[in-house]
Parts: C-alpha cells; structure tokens; sequence
C-alpha cells in the first residue's frame, strides 16, 4: 500500500430525500458500491435523530462490521423543495467511508466531516468520489478537554446513552468539535459501535448514544453543558475509569486512545479490557472484580488468589468470591488451606499491589490460616512465612484483633506502635496481662506488660493490680527467665511491681505475705529479696515462713502427715499481741490443716469494655471469678457476658415490640 | 426636301386616322439604317409607338438579297398600316435612293424628306393628340345600404388636349399599406371601361380635392395630394377583389377599455404592458381624436387576514390615447403580490361593465384583458381557487358586455394553449398570444381600425 | 338530594383510586402525508374550542414542549408540521373537567379530575411501507411500539387514494407483521387483533371530499353548531369510507376497506370523518359559507406551499382519541378485575 493510498479513502454516499412533489422521504441516488439503496435507507433509518428543528446537524455513526465496517456521516439540510403537501423537504446527505482507513490515521469526525461536506451529490454516474484523510494528530484535543467532556466519556461506559442539554445556542461547529472529543477519549475502536449526533428530538425514539437535545429522557443519563453531573455510584466502571484517566497527561491519553483500534462496543467486557489498557499504561496489573461463581470450593478460590497475587487473573474479583464463599464467618483452620497460603506464600508482600487490594485478602486469609482464633504462636508463625509484618497484613491482622488472644494482640500493638497499642493495652486487663506477660516468650511483650502494670499502678488503676499480681508472683519467673543474668534488675522490677500493686510506701505485714504467698511456688530469689527489702518490719523472718514457706510447703505435696510435721516445727512462736492489719488470708492456726487455697473456677479472661467497667463499679474488688490464668493452658476463648447479652436481647424485643404496636396503630389513625 | 412642320402636319394627321386596327408605319431613313416606327392606338385610345430595330444600310443593300426586296420586306406589317416614309438624312448616299424605292414599292405611302430627328417628333406629335375617349377616375360609390360599387367620375372628355386639367373631390378612407389606387380609365360609347392609367398613393384618410393634369393621352397627373406615388405591382383583378362588399358607417367615437394583469413575474408584466401599449398606438393612429382610452390594473385577490383587498385600480378612464400611453409608463414595475393561482378579472369585468355609459349610435366600445391567469370563481370550484370575496360572476360580467350593443371584447393572454375560460370566452376561443400579438387584426376585431377586408383601394367620390 | 355525579355513559373515565392514570398506547397510522402528525397538533385547539373543561396536557418535558411547538404550527404560524422522521413518541394526559362525586357521610373527597393518559407513537409514515422502508430494524420497532399498543388512530387520505392510489400498500405488509407477531397471543382470538381502531377519513375539508359526501348525501348540518359546519353522521361515516375506497386511483383502496374488516374486531372499530384543519371561517360572517369553504392558501406561484387560511376548526380530532382513550381504559379495568 502506497502512501497515497494511505492518505485517501473511497467515499460511498447516498442523497436522502423527496421526489419532486413526492409524498414520503427515500433515496434518490445512492453510490454503486458495496453499499445498496436498501443498506443507505437503512443507515439512514436507523440512526435518525428524528424531526429536526434547527438545520443544518449533523450525525455520526457506522455501518457493517468485520472487514466492511464503515463510519458513517449524515448531514441534513435545507433544501428548496417541497413535497406534494406543500411541506418543506429536509435532505440528508449520507456519506460512508471505510473504518479500516480512517482507523489507520485516527482521524476525527470533524476532519471527516470537513473532507465530506464539500462534496455534492449526487455524483454523476454513481461513482464513489476519494477523499483525503490527514495526518494523524492529537494536538487539537488537547486544549479541549474539560470537565464535562470527561464526565461525558465516563458516563457513556455505563453503555447506556447520553444526552447533553442546555447547549441549544451552540453553532454546529462547536458541537461537532465536542463530540469528536468525547469520542477522542475513547478508544478508536468504539466508533464501530457508536453514533452521536449534533442534535436529537426528544421525543423521538432514536438509538443515538451521544447527542445534543433540548429535554432529558429518563432512559438516558444528562449531561448539563458547562455544569458537568456527577457519576452515579453503581457506575463502578466509569468511576473506574475517571479515576485512571486522572493519571495520564492528556496527549498521552489521546495518543493511547488513538492507538486502540481493534473493534470493541460497550459491553461490560469490552470495557473491562479498556480498564486494563488503561491500568497497563501506567503498569497496573489489576482487574475489576466480576461476580463469584457459585458453589466453588474455598481451596479452589485459595489457589485463584493466589494466581491473582502472582500476576494472573483478577484480584479484586478472586477476593470478593472469596469472601462470598467464606461468608466473613471464620470456621476453624484447615491446614489445607494454610498449606495453600504458606506454599504461595500468599501472605508474603507484593510490590506491585496496592495495600487496599491486599488487606482485604489477607483479613480472608488470616482467619482460614488460623481458624476462629489468632494466636500469638500463628501470629508468629504468618510472621516468618510472610517474610515479616508487612503493613497491610499488619492492618489486617488489627482489624481481626477481635479474634486475636491477648498476646497476640499486643504482639501486634507493639509492632503498630503508638496509640494502637495504648488502646491494646487498655483493653487488656490485669489478670489477662499478666498472663501474658507469664507465658510470653518474648522479652518486649513481657516489658510492655510490666510497663503497663507499673502506669497502671501508678495512676491510681491498681486496685486489682495486687491480686492480679499476686497471682503471678509479680512476674518474678518472667524476670527471672529473661534477665537471669541481672538479678539486680530483677528485683528492682519486682520492687517497682510492689509498689504499683500496694502504694509507694513500704511493704505491711499481710502485703508482704500476700505477695509472696499468691503463688509461692513461682517465687524467685529476686522476690524475696525485692518484698523483704521493702518490707520494713520486725519480723521479716515470720514473714518468710509465714508467707512463703509455709504456703510452699504447704502446697508442695509432701504427703499428708508429712506436711503438717513439717509446718508444726516451724510454727512460729506464741503470738504477740495481734498485728493491727487485717489479715486478708485466714489466720492458720497451728494444729489445723491449712485452709485449701481456694480453688479457682476456670478463669474468664477479661478483655474489653465490660470488665473494665466492672472494675470501676463501686465494690469493685477481686471477685472470686478473676483470677490468674491456669499453668500455660489453652487460651481461653473470648465469650461475651451472659448478663450484658441477656440485657441487650431484652432491649431488643422491647423495642420491636413497641415498634409492632405502633405500625399496628398507626393505619387507624392515618385513615381519614 | 420638305420644312418640319410639313413633317409634322403629315405625321400628326396620319396619327389622327390612327385606329385600333390602322396602324401607321413611320419609316425613318437615318443616317445609319433604316428604323422604323409601329404606331398603334391601344385599347384604351392611346396611340404608342414601338420601334423596331435599326436595319443598317448594308444589310438592307448589300445583303444576299436584292435591295428593292429587302426595302420593301423591311416595311411589311401585319395588318393594314399606313406609310409615312420620311428620310432624315437627306445626303445620305443611299436614302434617296431607298426612299425612291420604297416610294416605287408602296405607292401610297407619303414620302417626304425632312433633317430632323423624328422620334422627338413623333413623340409631340402623339402628346399632342386629343383624345379620343373620355377618361374617368375610378372611384367607389356607397350606396344606402353601405354596400360598396365602382362608380366614375368624369376627368378629360374626348378631344382634351394636353394640358387640360380637371379638379375632382375625393374621400380616401383607410387603405391598406399599399395605398389608394387613383386609377383613370377610358370609355368609348359602348361605355366600355379600359385602363388608361393609375397611380397608387399613401393618402391619409380624409377629403381632398385632387387636380388631375392631362399630359397627353394616357398620361394623368394628379395634384393636391399629399403623397407620391409608389410602385404598385397589384393587378386590375385584384383590386377589383380588394373592395369590400360593406362599407361600415364610420367610427364616430371609439373607447378602448384596457385591463392588464400586473401580477406575476416582472418581465411578464412589462410585456404585457408594451403589448397594450401597441394596441393604443394603433388604435389611435388609425382614429385620432375619435378615441377614448380607459386603463385599468389588476392583480390578485388577498386573503391574509388584515390585507387590503383592493385588486383592481383604474388608472386612467376615457383619457386621451396620449394620457393612456404616459400612465402605462408609469404601472411600469408595479406588481400586486397575493394569491398566486388567479387574478380578480371577474371584478375587472363587474367594474367596466357597471361604468360603461349607455351605448351610443355609432360609438364603439371595445374590452381588451391582457394578462395570464384565470379569474376567481364567483363560488367553491373544482380547480380549488378561492372564490372571489366579493362574489363577481365573471360570467354574467362578460354576458352584459357582450351583450351591449357596439361592444366588442378581446383578449391577449400569455400562453394561450393554457387559457381558462374567461379568456376563451373574452376572445372567442382565440385569445391573440402575448408573444406575437398582430396588433392591426386585434384592433380590427376590436372594432378599432378598419379590418383588411374594410379596406379601400379607391377613393371614394365625394361630394362635388 | 343531587343527582349522582356518576355519569353513566362514559365507563371509563373513573380514575382508579391511588394508582397514577395508566397510560395507554395508541399509534397512528398512515401513509406519509396523510396528516397524522398534523391530528395530534389539531389536539389542542379542538379541545379548546370543544370549550366542555376537557384539556390536554404533556406528561413530561419534551412532549409538553412538542405540544406546545405543535400546537404553535398550526395556530399561530399557520403551517403544517414539519414531515416527521423517524418515530416520535408523546406522552400526553386528556384532562377532563372534575366530576361531582357522591358525597357519603363516611368519607368526603374533592372532586378528582378524570385523566386518561395516552402514549401516542407518531411514525413517519414511510416506515409503513415495507418496499420502501429498508430497514427491517426500524420496521422491527414499528411493529414491536403496535404490539404493544392497544389502539390504533388509522388515517385514510382520499386526496391521496385519488392522486396516487396506494393506501393499501401502506397497509397490508405491517397489518400482515403484526397479525404473526400476536398470533400466539392470547388475545388474538378469533383471528382478530385485539386492538381497538379508529378509522379517521381525513381532509373532510376538501372540496372533492365534501363533494363527494354531499353526492352521497351523507352530509347534515348541526343545528347545535354555532359555526354551521356540514358533518357526516357517525353511521354514515363507514358508508363515505367505503366510498372513497371505490374511487381511488388504483383500485386498490376497495381492499383497504376489506382488510380493516378482516384483521380488527366489528365492534373495536368506529369510523370518524375528520379535518384537522376543519373549514374556513369568514371572520365577517362567523360562520360555514358553502360558497368559500377551503381553509388552505396557496403561498407561491411555483411551489406547492400552502398555510392555512383562517381560524383552525378541528372536525373530530377529540372523539377519536377519547373513544380509544375510554374504550382502553374500560378494558384493563375489565381485565384487572377478572
């Protein structure tokens, strides 16, 4: 193909109107080509714009497709003529010129326009006159587009059409240059699926997508001129593509869109796929989500996420089947499902996804890899296969925080940091701090609990402190565990511990004993000294027996009459007259079996709102319910409280029942 | 040798025996031959000579011939002729002796011999001729009934001589282009008419008193008239067929009613009114102050709502012919916009007719329409042109105009192969094309002008 | 105690209570040029001048502005509407005047206005002519919009049938199209569409029309009429149809008649003699003057333009459509309570 060829195009036309004193519009002369008088009377049907008011308009459209696809140019205008009823006669000139050669330099509707409106029809013996067609050339867009020019090309990809009103005193010029750029960005290849028009009559049924009118129809979406509307929220595709257009610069856009000539409509795929050509200019990989497909497994969804995460398929859509599968109620782990997650290593971070689109899976993730509830050990475990707590799986895990023990929870304060863990810890309470801070293998979470005990204590919120920390030895062993080789630190922890649970002066008698006898079997060195140092009583040493080694003796399990032997020989002597504390524990009474420690029922852990209200209700003290958490069992699971639940259950059908009796009413009263 | 007079005497008396049948021989012995003079009276009494060829001398003498043979064969005739035998070159060496032989071979010839020159001669002589007929002028007679006969009226009795004149009353009346034929002719006692002479003039129409001069036999002149004479190739026979059998009486008064479309395309409009233009030039060249000229303009009715309906405008009524022919000039470029399928001829004619004074005696009227569309309807009508808001019949208008006495009415159209029936009606089935209107015979059905057929070839005698 | 307000003789002009008037599908039909969109635009002065409180009023913007615009054409500019391309749709209400109810003890209402809505599809009329039309696309949609529709205005040009002589053309095909189209439809029983059809006989005003009704001697006059204006009686309107057929250019038009009568319902069609632009009025006389009766004027020497003369008086532009607009009505509050 020569340049010149390149450069020019055969014109077919047909001349649309009356005969001489005839009744009703035909063609009177059409062009002897591909196209047949049948063919032009229906291009020109169907693409009508119906009765026009102003003349001349001028319409765009197409006809065939494949091979023979054709753009199509209507001009309407005045003639002298009239019919047999003395009306005037309106005559359209029809010109087709083939898509693929306009396609090959992207020219514009308007260059087309302006190489076809010269010529005359008809054309003496039915031939088909060549056109030129310039040089392919953005330039002229540019300046042009606004803000309703691209909300006009957005709504038009919701494929239904568009109409512009409050443009009437625009000269035809002006409205063409506007339609020609709307359609500029757009693909080239829409135009094998689009019409506009620089005029429509309201209330005609015509099947224009784009054109100028006076009213707006319900069918279509409005577009105000000079006052661009606003996309309507299930326009999710237009949305879309506004929000990427905004990242071209505009000769870039055109140049692309320029370059998309392949043949594509406005169906939903078609418009997918000029989503993607966008996203791939800027080297985005994604794609909208399309509906789930039902009755699909989740290991099957699993291993479709885990393509999307690798570059192939449709993330957003793989995310959101599967969150449609897995209903968002987590059941218990499959290890199926975490073997998929661990080998695609699902949970690792991407570069080239944006954290929106990763979150949301991996709060889908989490909750198959880990079951119902996250632990620290499965924490640690997405950890390491993750490659570290990146941020989204960061924010992920936060927002599944509901489902996470405390350890883990504060696990991931901590790595959050800041406010978050301040609001992690206040919803932990003592006994469930400690705890953790007991079973904890790490040093920071051990510290961060110490911390928050001792601020606790000391602004005044550790009123249960004591009783929470007596039950953990103060964290003596967890010292004792990490700082072994600093037992000075050790005991000025436990120092600070004590005094956060009782005040910042010195030990009392009880206190002392208390503090030691909570669990004296975790009791270290560091405590006794930390407890006698701050002791400062005269009798340290009944203190001792009596609030360590007697309790440890005690619950050692020496035997039965071993036992009380032994605690007869180191009865301590006469008393004196009664130390004025009250004694917290019952006074042990030489010859009688110690009193049981009283066994604890199976401890609730505190976590959240209700217990820390509970604490602050007056009488608040250590209920026999809270207590410290069992030798390294299971964590326990988080349950709401049977008497909160019951109240809200209560509040609720009060208020329907109130609501039934009102709706009951009401029509008696509305009635006139 | 004889003196001219003698010559002349001789000739003049042999002229005078001359009859139809006698002819008179003159042989002419001139220097160079022989010519011979044929003289004869024609059927109307006028004596001519014809001369015959030069017969030179040698051909006569000296030819295969005998000389006295060929002499005598050369004044042989075919009837009785006498023989003037005159040598007019007496020192000629043959004449002598050739008028000696013809002397010898015709006894009765009277020979003489005179050096003059003898055709002149001849010819005063046969001016000088009396005549021997009366000659009369040709003219129509009209009689009671206005039927037309040729009539005489006596010019030169017999015996004038020349030079004689007789005065005579004539009343021309219009002739055709070639003009008034004064015609004299001869009559004998059998009263038989034989044409001497004529003259055709472009006499205006009118009386005049006409001097005819008799310059010799056949040869009338007359005087008094205003024109010359001009060739006139027409034979007696034709002239006699030109006279009409009728004379009609004379226009005393004639009114030209004109009535011309101004509606449609200007260039129509202009021609139409050059064509009335033509037709008034005619008419009043051809009845001068006897014409009256009324001009009317019509266009079409209007029926926008708040329009002024005035369609009809008398521009001029019973003017002079000059008046009419400033005020055409003034309609020029005028047109009446308005309904486009018809034009308000019916009031036009509701108009004229309802203005037209009582005929009387011997005026005439005539109702000219140029112009090119039909008339309104008076009602509904199958062509579905609106009917005339004021209802005119353009029917009944045309009934009363024609029926009025001395009326006659006639149309111009601009394409008569589509005329309505108005215009068929207004003309007889004929209405004369705009393109190539034959203004004489449009004026002459008009009653303008008097038609070819009331055309005079002579004058009419008048009244002594 | 009052008469009821309940007016027996027009059944379908209740509104039905709480539902918005329904509006019913009606389509024109007719050959180009035949003055279907010159009907509709006649619509409002006819009920102006009918002057019994019945209006028509546009449903939504672009049909009220082309009722106005329509409207404009003929009784203000004079003209005729511009020939309609495409398919045209207007969604119009008939509002008629509030009719006293029966007042109860129990319950007292205002007045309500009677409302039939109409959804008129005003096609040009060369989409009825199957040879001619092209597109079978545009044809597909003109017979899907009657499909739909349940009333037909059916125009009949005996100006045209004399001159050209193709009614039938322009009617067979698409009756042909719709007859398969509801031939599984239940309600095509009998082999007879259900839609309910006006037969309009258009151009009343013209001379050859008048003529040949007066011929006939179908014509009467009104005596309740101010203006005098001949009519043919609603019985005779069939005869002078019948008639006009006969004499059409072709001969084809004898078949138009027939056709009507094979594909529709006896008893679904009346037969109306219309003129949209009605008769001239000599505003001097103020009345019918059979002697000057055309209400068109020529504009120009060589064209065919013409405006309308006078004043616009509509003959029978209102009881077509408000005999399909009831007649419709009654029949889906016939079907809804069945």
């Amino acid at each position: 193909m020569t340049r010149d060829d390149a450069a020019s195009a055969a014109v077919q036309w047909a001349l649309i109107g009356k005969e001489p004193h005839g009744w009703g519009y035909e063609v009177l002369e059409c062009s002897d080509g591909l196209f047949q008088r049948e063919d032009f009377a229906e291009m020109n049907q169907r693409y009508s714009p119906g009765t026009p008011e102003e003349l001349p308009q001028v319409t765009v459209a197409r006809a065939a497709s494949g091979e023979n696809a054709h753009l199509t140019l209507a001009i309407e205008e005045e003639s002298t003529t009239r019919d047999a009823g003395g009306r005037d006669v309106v005559v359209t000139r029809l010109y087709a010129v083939p898509y693929a050669r306009l396609a090959a330099r992207a020219v514009s509707y308007e260059a087309l326009y302006r190489a076809c409106a010269p010529l005359a029809l008809p054309v003496p013996g039915r031939a088909t006159p060549v056109i030129g067609l310039p040089a392919p050339d953005v330039s002229p867009f540019v300046g042009r587009i606004d803000d309703t020019v691209v909300q006009t090309a957005a709504l038009l990809l919701t494929g239904a059409p568009v109409q512009i009103v409050g443009a009437g005193g625009l000269p035809l010029d002006e409205r063409l240059r506007f339609l020609d750029t709307v359609a500029a960005m757009l693909p080239y290849g829409i135009r094998t699926k689009f019409s506009a028009s620089t005029w429509t009559s309201s209330t005609a049924q015509h099947q224009i997508r784009l054109s100028f009118t006076r009213h707006p129809r319900d069918s279509a979406h409005t577009v105000e001129w000079g006052r661009p509307a606003a996309i309507p929220q299930q326009a999710e595709l237009a949305r879309a593509y506004r929000q990427l257009i905004s990242q071209y610069h505009d000769a870039e856009l055109l140049e692309l869109m320029a370059a998309e000539t392949a043949e594509r409509g406005f169906r939903p795929p078609d418009l997918r796929d000029l989503l993607a050509v966008l996203r791939r200019g800027k080297g985005q990989l994604q794609l909208p989500a399309a509906l789930p497909a039902p009755g699909t497994s989740t290991a099957a969804l699993l291993l479709e996420c885990a393509d999307a995460l690798d570059g192939t398929g449709d993330l957003e859509d793989a995310t959101a089947r599967l969150a449609q599968a897995t209903s968002g109620v987590p059941g218990d782990a499959d290890p199926h499902h975490w073997e998929i997650i661990s080998g695609r290593r699902m949970l690792a971070p991407r570069a080239g996804i944006p954290a929106k689109r990763l979150r949301p899976l991996y709060k889908l993730l989490v909750p198959l890899a880990c079951g119902r509830h996250i632990r620290i050990g499965q924490v640690k475990t997405i950890e390491a296969v993750a490659g570290g707590l990146h941020q989204p799986l960061l924010d992920a895990l936060y927002e599944l925080r509901a489902q996470a023990e405390a350890e883990a929870q504060l696990y991931l304060g901590q790595r959050i940091g800041g406010g978050v863990l301040r609001n992690v810890l206040n919803g932990l309470g003592d006994a469930v701090l400690v705890e953790v801070a007991l079973r904890t293998e790490d040093w920071t979470t051990a510290d961060t609990v110490h911390q928050a005990l001792v601020r606790r204590g000391s602004s005044g919120q550790g009123a249960e402190l004591a009783g929470a920390l007596r039950r953990g030895a103060f964290l003596a062993p967890v010292f004792a565990r990490f700082l072994d080789t600093s037992p000075p630190d050790q005991r000025s922890r436990l120092a600070e511990l004590l005094r956060a649970a009782y005040g910042k002066g010195p030990l009392g008698r009880s206190e002392a004993e208390e503090a030691l006898s909570g669990r004296p079997d975790l009791v270290t060195p560091a405590l006794l000294g930390a407890v006698l140092a701050l002791y400062d009583g005269p009798d340290a040493r009944d203190v001792l027996v009596d609030g360590y080694l007697t309790p440890l003796l005690a619950n050692a399990g020496l035997g039965e009459d071993t036992g009380p032997r032994i605690l007869a020989r180191i009865a301590p002597p006469p008393p004196a007259p009664a130390p004025p504390e009250p004694a917290t524990m019952p006074q042990w009474v030489p010859g009688t079996p110690p009193p049981p420690v009283p066994q604890k029922p199976p401890p609730r852990p505190r976590g959240g709102i209700v217990s820390r209200a509970r604490r602050r209700l007056p009488g608040g003290g250590p209920r026999p319910d809270e207590g410290g958490a069992q030798q390294n069992g299971p964590p326990p699971e988080p349950r709401f409280s049977d008497t909160a639940g019951i109240l809200i259950l209560f509040g609720v059908i009060v208020i329907v029942i109130v609501v039934y009796l009102v709706l009951l009413v009401l029509p008696q009263f509305a009635s006139p | 040798m004889s003196e001219p007079d003698e010559v002349r005497k001789a000739a003049a008396g042999a002229v005078a025996d001359l009859t139809e049948r006698n002819a008179l021989l003159v042989a002419d012995l001139a220097a160079e031959g022989l010519v011979l003079w044929d003289l004869r009276r024609d059927a109307a009494g006028t004596p001519r000579g014809r001369s015959r060829p030069v017969l030179p001398w040698d051909e006569l003498l000296n030819g295969p011939v005998p000389p006295a043979r060929a002499l005598e064969r050369a004044v042989q005739t075919d009837g009785p002729a006498r023989l003037l035998l005159v040598n007019t070159f007496p020192d000629g060496p043959h004449n002598a002796s050739a008028l000696d032989a013809l002397r010898r071979a015709r006894p009765d010839a009277t020979a003489l011999t005179c050096d003059l020159r003898l055709g002149d001669l001849l010819a005063e002589v046969i001016a000088d001729t009396p005549l021997n007929r009366w000659y009369d002028l040709v003219t129509l007679q009209r009689n009671d009934d206005g039927r037309l006969e040729l009539a005489c009226r006596l010019l030169f009795p017999t015996g004038a001589r020349r030079g004689e004149k007789a005065p005579v009353a004539v009343e021309c009346e219009a002739a055709d282009e070639r003009g008034t034929v004064f015609a004299v002719v001869a009559s004998a006692q059998e009263r038989r008419y034989t044409l001497v002479t004529r003259r055709t003039m472009r006499v205006p129409p009118g009386r005049y008193t006409v001097t005819a001069e008799l310059g010799g036999p056949g040869r009338v002149r007359f005087r008094g008239l205003p024109a010359e004479p001009v060739p006139d190739d027409r034979t007696w026979a034709e002239l006699i067929g030109a006279i009409p059998a009728r004379l009609p009486p004379p226009v005393t008064a004639a009114h030209l009613v004109c009535a011309i479309e101004v509606s449609g395309p200007p260039e129509r409009v202009a021609e139409r009114l050059a064509r009335a233009d033509q037709t008034i030039a005619h008419a009043a060249a051809e009845l001068r102050d006897r014409l009256r000229v009324s001009l009317l303009a019509y266009g079409p009715h209007a029926f926008e709502r708040r329009a002024v309906d005035a369609p009809v405008e008398i521009r001029l009524w019973a003017g002079t012919a000059d008046e009419a022919l400033d005020e055409l000039e003034n309609l020029a470029g005028t047109t009446h916009p308005g309904y486009p399928h018809a034009a308000a001829l019916e009031c036009v004619l509701a108009e004229v007719a309802a203005r037209l004074d009582p005929p009387e005696p011997g005026a005439r009227t005539a109702v000219l329409a140029v112009g090119g569309r039909p008339a309104f309807p008076p009602r509904v009508h199958p062509s579905e042109i609106l009917p005339c808001p004021v209802r005119h019949d353009w029917a009944a208008a045309v009934d009363v105009l024609a029926d009025r006495p001395g009326t006659a009415l006639g149309a111009i159209h601009d394409r008569p192969e589509y005329a309505s029936d108005v215009w068929l009606r207004l003309s007889d089935g004929a209405p004369a094309d705009l393109a190539a209107v034959d203004v004489q015979r449009l004026g002459a059905s008009l009653g303008l002008a008097p038609a070819a057929a009331q055309r005079l070839p002579f004058p009419l005698a008048g009244s002594p | 105690m009052q008469p009821t307000g309940r007016v027996k003789e027009n059944p379908g002009m209740e509104p039905e209570r709480g539902a918005p008037p329904a509006e019913h599908n009606i389509a024109m039909w007719g050959p180009p040029g035949s003055g279907k969109t010159t009907f509709l635009a006649a619509l409002t002065i006819a009920m102006n001048r009918r002057q019994d409180g019945w209006k028509v009023v546009g449903a939504n913007g672009p049909s009220t502005d082309a009722l106005i615009k329509l409207t404009a054409s003929l009784a203000t500019q004079r003209r005729f509407p511009a020939a309609t391309r495409g398919t045209e749709r207007y969604r119009w209400y008939l509002i008629g005047a509030a009719r006293e109810r029966r007042r109860s003890l129990l319950r007292r209402r205002a007045p309500e206005d009677v409302r039939i809505g109409l959804d008129l599809l005003d096609p040009s009329g060369e989409l009825f002519n199957q040879e001619h039309s092209g597109y079978a696309g545009a044809h597909g949609e003109l017979i899907d919009n009657l499909v739909n529709s349940r009333g037909i205005v059916f125009l009949f040009d005996p100006v045209r049938e004399f001159e050209d002589g193709d009614a039938f053309d322009y009617l067979h095909g698409v009756l042909s199209q719709l007859a398969h189209r509801m031939l599984d439809s239940p309600e095509f029983a009998g082999g007879r569409l259900p839609h309910y059809l006006a037969v309009c006989v258009t151009k009343f005003d013209e001379i050859r029309v008048l003529e040949t009704a007066e011929k006939l001697r179908l014509v009467t006059s009104d005596v309740a009429d101010p203006l005098g204006f001949p009519k043919v009686e609603p019985e005779d309107a069939q005869e002078l149809f019948r008639t006009l057929c006969e004499v059409s250019a072709t001969g084809n038009a004898e078949m138009v008649h027939n056709t009507l009568a094979q594909y529709f319902r006896p008893e679904r069609v009346r037969y109306f003699v219309t003129s949209a632009i009605g008769f001239y009025v000599d505003p001097l006389i103020g009345a019918y003057d059979r002697d000057d009766y055309q209400n068109l004027l020529p504009e120009a020497e060589s064209s065919r333009a013409v405006r309308i003369r006078g004043t616009v008086h509509p003959i029978n532009v209102v009881e077509p459509l408000l005999w399909l607009g009831q007649s419709l009505a009654a029949d889906r509050r016939g079907r809804s309570a069945r």
